[in-house]
């Protein structure tokens, strides 16, 4: 049934609302392999008063049912990658992050001179997700142990398994085993279980929102019947991320209905943050391994436990203090890097936003942004901040480069990055996560810059 | 000491307006000639380069891509001063996004440097049937604020080489064509593109 209008509703975002609910129960045609069509995008604007209801318009173009597929459709669901994608998100500039700099641990990095060229070497497209054989083999013998470490720990009355738990006798290998990847048939297990074993360490926070106190099976029932004031910009980022995946390529597909939905119902989750541009790819990452009420109970965990709200919420205060943080890092360890980028004006806004905002989607493949939630999941927002340093490591002879400009660092910084070997980079990230100096002034950087800001003396510390 | 530009004045545009009127997409379309309708959404800023040419003169033009979501305006106004050139730009077959035209109109009054050059466009011209904003509309609100205005299609490529060109010719005569000091200089392009690119407030602005 069609939800009605709320009062004060405004009328695009109630058309927007109606018609995902209308297709949630009719579905759309081709789904997966179709574009679709647009129905929501370039309204009739004066005409917009008699809204029509958006059941017999779309009606007709339904044709679920039990028809086969057909071979053109099974040869294109057959170009998939691993991850479902058809195309990896293209992007015009593809660097590489190469292995040989992070075989080199995070230390003080004197050197304010390169002779290295100010431009990596460019790739002209992204490589295809190949597994060898003994990729395939290796990864058998992952699943075999993760199998062992991860245990059934709920199950719901029809007898499967709800909640997963870390077997005792195995927790000291997890750490370990995470960074060197989950496997990814274990990975929905996986994060889920590290999220709320986190957020079961955190303590319970207060809901944002008292008039939402209800559990999160509250989402799947009557949410949609709630206006969000972010419905119109939601839909309108819908079917702008990762639309290269089977899951999100037709418009007002599955995918991309569990997005707004999850989305819509995030918005409500608090005040402050709302919906916030950045958080599509997150939910649409989830999507790939959660079902839509796990990704929105994740997507809060991420907020209540992880710093996520304040990276969110209006004026970015956890984005800037990731900010200082990563370029406190820079001014350590990285002292040559971090004079080059003042000189040349190289704001951290200009680059990292994105970075910080998406957790590295759209910045480094799929599969290495899998990896580095992964590990995100198990540690917290550290590991990002030194992802971020990981970057600025491995191209820092670019950045000292003699002819090193603006331009090419600021260019390079937007790079879409193709790490050469994730278990360098990732051996890399771990030994700089167990650096216990850096680790604890990290926190004391943290707690700074909460005072600066509290004390209003924030302002002209940033890059 | 850095090796002398390829070129002989860098110019420094800005793109504003609501999310998804086009943004990113004229501006690939202006700096590769491409256009895809699966664009991702702009987290943050985003920037991009070409060069063009202008009267004889090799003009860098650096091209600052903005997120159109009202949360990311904290950010994106620190870029508002470097600026030298502004794209105002909305969807014709958007109301909203023409309405709130004014709203990033005074952004620019509050935040950009005096005298910035503006333009203000309408993309999407190719879509028909869906346009609610008449280019006479348009025109009205350009003149309301004494600025340029064009209709673009970034999609089948329509006006967009145009747009930039004007904007930047605009530019070029103000601070270019009008300074006696860059216009005589025109040999020694390094001295010359600093000073006239990049003005100290450019730096402090992205703070």
């Amino acid at each position: 049934m069609a939800p009605s209008p709320a009062p004060n509703e405004d009328p695009d975002g109630y058309f927007v609302r109606a018609t995902y609910a209308a297709l949630d129960v009719s579905g759309v045609r081709g789904d997966g392999y179709e574009d679709g069509e647009e129905l929501t995008r370039a309204r009739l604007g004066s005409g917009r008063g008699n809204l029509p209801s958006p059941i017999p318009d779309t009606a007709k173009r339904m044709t679920m049912g039990g028809k086969e597929l057909t071979e053109k459709e099974i040869e294109l669901l057959g170009q998939l990658d691993r991850y479902g994608f058809f195309q990896p998100p293209s992007e015009n500039r593809i660097v590489m992050l190469r292995a040989q700099p992070l075989r080199t641990a995070l230390s003080i990095f004197k050197s304010t001179t390169s002779t290295g060229p100010e431009n990596p070497t460019q790739l002209s497209s992204l490589p295809t997700v190949t597994e060898s054989a003994d990729d395939r083999k290796r990864e058998d013998r992952r699943i075999a142990k993760w199998g062992r470490m991860l245990v059934p720990g709920v199950r719901d009355s029809g007898g499967n398994i709800s909640k997963w738990k870390i077997e005792e006798r195995k927790a000291h290998k997890l750490e370990e085993r995470i960074f060197k990847g989950i496997p990814d048939r274990w990975r929905s297990a996986a994060w889920y279980t590290l999220l709320e074993q986190r957020a079961a360490e955190d303590g319970a926070k207060p809901r944002r929102d008292p008039k939402r106190e209800q559990e999160f099976s509250r989402f799947a029932q009557d949410d949609i019947d709630l206006p969000s004031t972010f419905d119109v910009q939601i839909d309108l980022d819908v079917p702008r991320t990762i639309s290269g995946h089977v899951m999100f390529k037709t418009r007002y597909g599955m995918g991309q209905r569990s997005m707004f939905h999850v989305l819509h119902s995030f918005s409500l989750y608090c005040a402050s943050c709302g919906y916030c541009q950045g958080m599509g790819p997150l939910a649409a990452t989830f999507l790939c391994y959660l079902e839509p009420e796990k990704v929105y109970s994740s997507l809060v965990r991420l907020h209540d436990h992880y710093d996520m709200e304040a990276t969110f919420a209006p004026g970015f205060p956890g984005l800037l203090e990731a900010f200082y943080v990563q370029e406190k890092i820079m001014q350590r360890m990285l002292p040559g890097i971090y004079a080059v980028f003042k000189t040349n004006m190289i704001s951290t806004t200009a680059y990292a936003v994105k970075w910080y905002i998406t957790l590295f989607a759209n910045t480094v493949s799929f599969q290495t942004q899998l990896r580095l939630w992964d590990i995100y999941f198990l540690e917290g927002p550290d590991i990002m901040v030194l992802m971020s340093i990981a970057i600025l490591w491995g191209f820092k002879d670019n950045f000292l480069a003699p002819k090193a400009s603006f331009e090419s660092m600021l260019g390079l910084l937007s790079s879409f990055f193709v790490v050469e070997d994730e278990d360098v980079l990732f051996a890399w990230l771990r030994k700089a996560m167990q650096d216990r100096r850096l680790r604890r002034d990290m926190g004391m950087w943290r707690a700074e810059w909460k005072e600066l800001v509290r004390t209003e003396r924030e302002k002209n510390v940033l890059l | 000491m850095p090796a002398a530009p390829h070129y002989d004045f860098l110019i420094k545009l800005l793109l504003i307006g609501d999310s998804g009127v086009g943004k990113s997409c004229l501006l690939l379309r202006f700096c590769d000639d491409a256009w895809t309708p699966s664009f991702i959404t702009t987290i943050g800023i985003d920037f991009k380069i070409r060069t063009i040419e202008l009267d004889g003169k090799r003009i860098k033009l650096q091209i600052w891509d903005t997120a159109g979501q009202e949360r990311f305006r904290t950010i994106t106004t620190a870029y508002y001063r470097g600026a030298m050139g502004i794209l105002l730009i909305y969807d014709v077959t958007d109301e909203k996004s023409f309405n709130n035209i004014r709203t990033w109109h005074s952004n620019i009054e509050q935040h950009a440097s005096e005298g910035v050059n503006k333009i203000l466009i309408g993309n999407k011209s190719d879509w028909l049937d869906k346009r609610q904003v008449s280019k006479e509309q348009g025109q009205a609100l350009a003149e309301e604020f004494g600025i340029r205005f064009m209709e673009t299609s970034a999609k089948v490529n329509e006006g967009v080489e145009d747009a930039f060109f004007t904007l930047a010719r605009d530019i070029k005569t103000r601070l270019i064509d009008s300074n006696p000091d860059a216009g005589a200089s025109q040999g020694k392009s390094q001295d010359n593109s600093i000073k006239v690119g990049a003005p100290p407030a450019a730096g402090t602005s992205c703070c």
